[in-house]
């Protein structure tokens, strides 16, 4: 188990470092429009070179990068163009939102599509299926931002009552909190239950016909057991690495959730740096995501040779 | 009796028309879900490809004294605040859509293909190579980088379509990869090798016909997420631009801001995008059961 874990950790570092060098090129890519925009619009710099030397734009790239990575190891992400803050504390302060948000999703998602996952299953090509599976593919198909701005337009129009848009701390206010965030949550979590709805369903299937299923039903298992102990124990492996897997998604559809529900999150943040064309900050917010994602993966990876030996002694 | 003799009336024509109707029943019968959602893929097909002839007003024909109006018998889901038709752009968004799913989904079934076959056949250090980059492309959050690079790019269709197809091409790789990799270890493929076949000749001659169901499967449900995404995109504002009427573009700008007094400009848009994504999510899930080949096999009756 150790061995694998190392062997893990070891196999992130290359993807890391890509990772650092995708989001350096993109940085480096963009800023002579930046700089320009900078001069023109806002009066920064008497002229192009003093503010490239200002920024370091001057150095060879290499060196660019070097000084770079070597800050970004010690936490400094570089500067807000605009605010100049840094940008670690810009994220610090959105991402416990984000975070709030998404999982509460992930609670939601999960309570929706193991249920009904192994219902559909287990009931293959009868009525419930066809419904079950119709609902799997509503949550996948319906878009977030269409759904949020009915829950908004409709309740307005019939009752008068629109969701609460004022944000407030979890810790100042966990009821107020809450109920700003279930509204959100549960949109989320029904575009993420929609994948792992089919992924319980199609897993589950592939178990189901196996020969050991058939072992314990002919010995007298009671079928309760069979679909629970036998069936959804080893059909729920995957599914585990699909909850890893729904992070970058949820972070994704937090952009255009936090939008609508005015949450003030990385999604909202992610808007408003692309609008500003805050370069350093984005840079800063895909890094951070990504770096997030990378650690989940091993996480994930990491449980999932815990509860399937047949990976660890590859 | 009866049946006899309107059978024997019948020409051969018809009989075949009856024939495909009898087909088309059974299959009905045997996947609905799927085919109603090959009608409905049909559906936004047809819509796409005839919409000059179907919408009753041009995409941007501005009516500035019938703004805002509701649903009426001139303009059937009513007009938004510069007095378009609100079905006419519907139809038009369904252009759209429809340009986006297939172009964006066709692109990104290639570069999934072409990854993941060089990838999964050639293996060693081709294979780890390639699969550290496909790890860098898939801890990248799609909507983060979809929009950090269309925000780069400027918005527009063409753009849309690349940055999509891309993307999702790379990220999906995976599947063809690990499919590749199974069907390398059968003996036919061996067999091949030992009579001296080249690596291209196994490729094209055994490796892509086994591959093509997946390949199938894929390009259908990519095409699906492919227009949930340019919408949502577009919704923010980095994807197709106004006055093209995307459907998710539509539920932006106007159906915004007018959508508490005017519900239906926020209704409509999202009502075409998600009957035309449902009809083909069902459409390829029924295609998946058909042709899986991991599906195969009955089941023990539970």
């Amino acid at each position: 188990m150790y061995a694998y874990i190392i062997r893990r950790l070891l196999m992130a570092v290359p993807t890391l470092l890509m990772v650092s060098i995708i989001v350096f090129s993109t940085i480096r890519l963009i800023p002579g429009s930046v700089v320009e925009m900078m001069v023109v619009e806002h009066g920064y710099a008497q002229n192009l070179e003093e503010l490239e030397h200002e920024l370091g734009l001057d150095k060879p790239i290499l060196v660019q990068y070097g000084k770079w990575l070597w800050n970004l190891l010690h936490g400094d992400l570089g500067k807000s163009l605009w605010t100049s803050r840094p940008v670690t504390k810009e994220i610090l302060l959105r991402f416990p939102v984000t975070l709030e948000l998404a999982l509460l999703a992930i609670f939601v998602s999960i309570l929706i599509a193991i249920p009904v996952g192994v219902y559909s299953a287990v009931r293959q090509d009868t009525l419930g299926d066809y419904i079950a599976r119709s609902i799997a593919i509503a949550c996948i198909t319906l878009p977030s931002f269409w759904v949020g701005t009915m829950v908004i337009v409709f309740p307005s129009i019939w009752w008068n009552w629109s969701p609460p848009m004022e944000f407030v701390s979890l810790f100042t206010n966990p009821l107020q909190n809450i109920q700003q965030f279930i509204l959100p949550a549960l949109i989320l979590g029904m575009i993420a239950s929609g994948g792992m709805m089919r992924m319980t369903r199609t897993t589950m299937l592939e178990v189901l016909r196996q020969d050991y299923i058939r072992t314990a039903l002919a010995k007298g298992v009671k079928k309760k057991t069979v679909i629970f102990l036998h069936g959804l124990k080893n059909a729920i492996i995957p599914v585990v690495t699909m909850i890893g897997m729904l992070l970058p998604v949820l972070l994704g559809g937090s952009i255009i959730i936090e939008t609508i529900f005015n949450v003030p999150g990385m999604g909202i943040l992610t808007i408003e740096v692309l609008n500003s064309r805050d370069y350093p900050l984005l840079s800063g917010i895909v890094l951070c995501v990504s770096i997030l994602v990378v650690m989940t993966n091993i996480v994930v990876d990491i449980c999932y040779a815990y509860l399937n030996p047949r990976i660890r002694y590859k | 009796m009866m049946e006899d003799e309107t059978l024997s009336r019948d020409t051969p024509k018809q009989r075949k028309y009856i024939f495909f109707a009898k087909r088309f029943l059974k299959l009905l019968k045997e996947k609905p879900l799927g085919t109603i959602g090959a009608v409905l893929v049909l559906m936004l097909f047809f819509t796409g490809i005839f919409a000059d002839i179907l919408a009753p007003f041009g995409m941007n024909e501005i009516h500035l004294e019938d703004s805002l109006m509701p649903p009426s018998g001139s303009h059937w889901l009513g007009t938004d605040q510069m007095g378009r038709d609100m079905l006419s752009r519907c139809i038009y968004g369904a252009r759209i859509s429809m340009i986006v799913g297939v172009g964006a989904s066709t692109l990104s079934v290639l570069i999934a293909s072409f990854v993941g076959i060089i990838s999964g056949f050639y293996g060693g250090k081709v294979d780890f190579i390639m699969q550290r980059f496909v790890d860098t492309v898939m801890c990248f959050p799609g909507l983060l980088v979809m929009l950090t690079v269309m925000s780069v790019l400027g918005p527009g269709l063409v753009n849309t379509i690349v940055v999509l197809g891309v993307f999702q091409g790379i990220s999906v790789s995976r599947l063809i990869r690990s499919e590749v990799l199974s069907i390398r270890e059968r003996r036919y493929i061996e067999a091949a090798f030992a009579i001296g076949c080249k690596g291209r000749t196994i490729i094209f001659r055994h490796i892509l016909p086994n591959i093509l169901p997946i390949i199938i499967i894929m390009s259908a449900t990519e095409m699906g997420f492919m227009i949930i995404v340019e919408a949502s995109i577009s919704f923010l504002g980095f994807g197709v631009p106004p006055p093209y009427p995307s459907w998710g573009g539509m539920l932006s700008g106007s159906g915004r801001e007018y959508m508490l007094e005017m519900p239906w400009l926020a209704i409509w848009p999202g009502l075409f995008l998600s009957t035309a994504v449902f009809g083909i999510n069902m459409f390829s899930d029924g295609m998946r059961d058909i042709l899986d080949p991991r599906l195969k096999g009955k089941m023990q009756q539970l």
